[in-house]
């Protein structure tokens, strides 16, 4: 079985893999790893900037598989499942640990609208688009960001992320309403008029 | 008939356009086809974006804002390299295994006993110290031992991996280097490599796939002998079921040291080996009885260097000793010969994928020449190619 995987071949399912992992192969781990260390790391960055941190925690998660892994279940999405695993941990690790950890933030909690129209006002005509856009992301919550990022990045639909995130899938696309209509919404009319007066003026 | 093809795939490819020619950048952010090229920037599609922006230049702007609202949920890009990550999970595993092999004694019911009465809890005290004192007093000695022993069998302790299976098994160490352990071999390896050497033990045939670390060699024990390396790829062959053991180079360079020399000269400053060294397409047999090393060329040596392509071994009135340095680098081995009796030799030829001794009996004939394979290497003999 060990040769089997031992490329790393990708057409070989994710639901192989982790069966083969429940089966006692260690290499299948390796393989795991591979496919997900990176996208777990990314999505850990969410919730802490502590790199060491979040590597523990996917290090604790992994040994814990290890320790049951003929008790395993078959999740539907295996990625999903480490996703959901990662979190749980982590917000649990964080709290252990003291690190400033941001409480629960309500879902209702959102922009001021107001507010932002007179922050962009405010700015000078030069700034740049993408320093907008990240004054702009540094006015949603975590969860929002937390989200957007599973939905556009990751590419889950509203169920997955409900799922991962323990939260309805309404809450979810309320969160995603509200930080995606700023797209919509006039600010990003104001936005774009800056945009072309600086493109005038440059 | 390719043509109309091609015209018929553009037409595609617009009226594929066509769809986005009202976009807005919430449109862009839901599009499953932009984002891939942002978070994926594959170039095959950066040409579809761009004339895409040809086509409708207003779209410039509700695409950069798309682009930057992306940009900004993704957010920073953790890095780590496969060796990374292979590292990583070879680091769970060795972990578990320590887990496992020092499994904590079940936890005592004090506690629930300390619940249900002082009485009781007082008396396993008494129970408990009664014993440690028993325990101490008799294995004095065998106590301090076994805590230096605890210490010790941390990461330091050397894991013993037997393949008892009828496959060939890949172990991934601590450094990133890949063993792998033929079917009846075992290796001994520690669960981190401490120290100024990386020392593992072989029993039987494994091939090494060493992580280069110059300033950590890496050393191989078995039957008496040891190998020393930086960093390359090689096999050992060594059962003892066997009267020879064997030595075999795929890639880079490897010194093979008698044990009992090591050892001897393990204190001193400068030692200064009689080891032998082999590089890539080299082996050594070793007979145990007369402890002595021959070495030679493998049967049939691959190409080491991995700039050089088939078409490289086509030659046109090419200088003999040039044809010579080309093959040198190629495979690695050395060419012996009189620079002087191939002054004004030539060669044409043109030789892809025959194996070495064949492009080399070729080349012979070619020139009226003879080589043999001695220690390793080739000597060549060129009587005379001047007309």
């Amino acid at each position: 079985m060990d040769k089997v995987i031992e490329n790393h071949r990708e057409d070989i399912s994710d639901a192989m893999v982790w069966s083969l992992f429940k089966g006692g192969n260690d290499q299948s781990l390796n393989t795991l790893l591979l496919r997900y260390f990176r996208p777990l790391l990314h999505y850990g960055s969410r919730f802490s900037k502590d790199r060491s941190l979040v590597e523990d925690v996917i290090q604790d998660l992994f040994l814990g598989f290890l320790e049951k892994r003929s008790h395993l279940g078959d999740p539907v999405s295996v990625k999903n499942y480490l996703f959901k695993c990662l979190r749980n941990n982590l917000i649990r690790a964080m709290k252990e640990h003291a690190v400033h950890v941001e409480l629960p933030e309500k879902d209702e909690l959102f922009v001021d609208f107001e507010n932002i129209e007179k922050f962009l006002i405010g700015l000078d005509e030069s700034a740049e688009l993408a320093l907008k856009m990240s004054r702009f992301f540094s006015f949603l919550t975590k969860r929002q960001k937390e989200v957007l990022f599973l939905r556009y990045y990751e590419n889950l639909d509203n169920d997955e992320i409900a799922e991962i995130m323990g939260i309805s899938k309404q809450s979810v696309s309320n969160l995603l309403l509200k930080s995606v209509n700023v797209l919509r919404e006039n600010w990003v009319f104001i936005l774009l008029l800056f945009l072309h007066k600086s493109l005038l003026f440059s | 008939m390719l043509f109309l093809l091609i015209v018929a795939r553009n037409r595609q490819y617009f009226d594929f356009m066509n769809k986005y020619e009202n976009f807005k950048s919430i449109d862009f952010v839901n599009d499953p086809a932009f984002r891939d090229w942002i978070f994926n920037s594959r170039p095959e599609a950066l040409l579809f974006w761009t004339s895409l922006c040809e086509k409708y230049p207003s779209l410039i702007t509700e695409m950069e804002v798309a682009k930057l609202f992306l940009l900004n949920i993704a957010d920073g890009h953790p890095v780590a390299s496969n060796d990374y990550i292979d590292k990583f999970s070879t680091k769970i595993l060795l972990k578990h295994q320590q887990n496992t092999e020092w499994q904590p004694a079940e936890p005592s019911p004090f506690w629930r006993r300390y619940s249900i009465s002082t009485f009781s809890m007082a008396a396993s005290v008494l129970l408990i110290l009664g014993f440690a004192w028993f325990f101490l007093a008799k294995n004095k000695v065998t106590s301090v031992s076994s805590l230096e022993n605890l210490k010790l069998t941390g990461l330091r302790q050397f894991i013993k991996k037997v393949n008892d299976s009828g496959v060939a098994q890949t172990i991934s160490l601590y450094d990133g280097s890949r063993v792998t352990l033929q079917p009846h071999s075992s290796l001994s390896y520690p669960a981190v490599f401490e120290g100024k050497t990386r020392v593992v033990r072989l029993e039987g045939e494994a091939f090494f796939d060493v992580a280069r670390n110059p300033e950590k060699p890496f050393l191989v024990h078995f039957n008496k002998l040891v190998v020393k390396v930086l960093g390359t790829s090689f096999t050992i062959r060594s059962f003892d079921s066997e009267e020879k053991v064997q030595v075999t180079v795929k890639t880079g360079k490897v010194s093979v040291f008698d044990n009992e020399e090591l050892t001897k000269t393990s204190n001193e400053p400068n030692p200064t080996l009689n080891g032998i060294v082999l590089t890539a397409n080299q082996e050594i047999y070793y007979k145990k009885d007369q402890k002595q090393f021959e070495k030679s060329l493998i049967a049939n040596p691959v190409i080491v260097d991995q700039t050089v392509q088939e078409k490289d071994f086509i030659f046109e009135e090419t200088p003999l000793i040039e044809v010579f340095r080309k093959f040198e680098k190629a495979y690695g081995i050395p060419i012996i010969v009189d620079e002087n009796q191939v002054q004004n030799c030539t060669l044409t030829a043109s030789m892809a994928e025959e194996p070495l001794p064949e492009k080399l009996n070729l080349m012979c004939k070619a020139i009226h020449a003879s080589y043999e394979m001695i220690d390793g290497q080739i000597v060549m003999n060129v009587r005379s190619c001047k007309r």
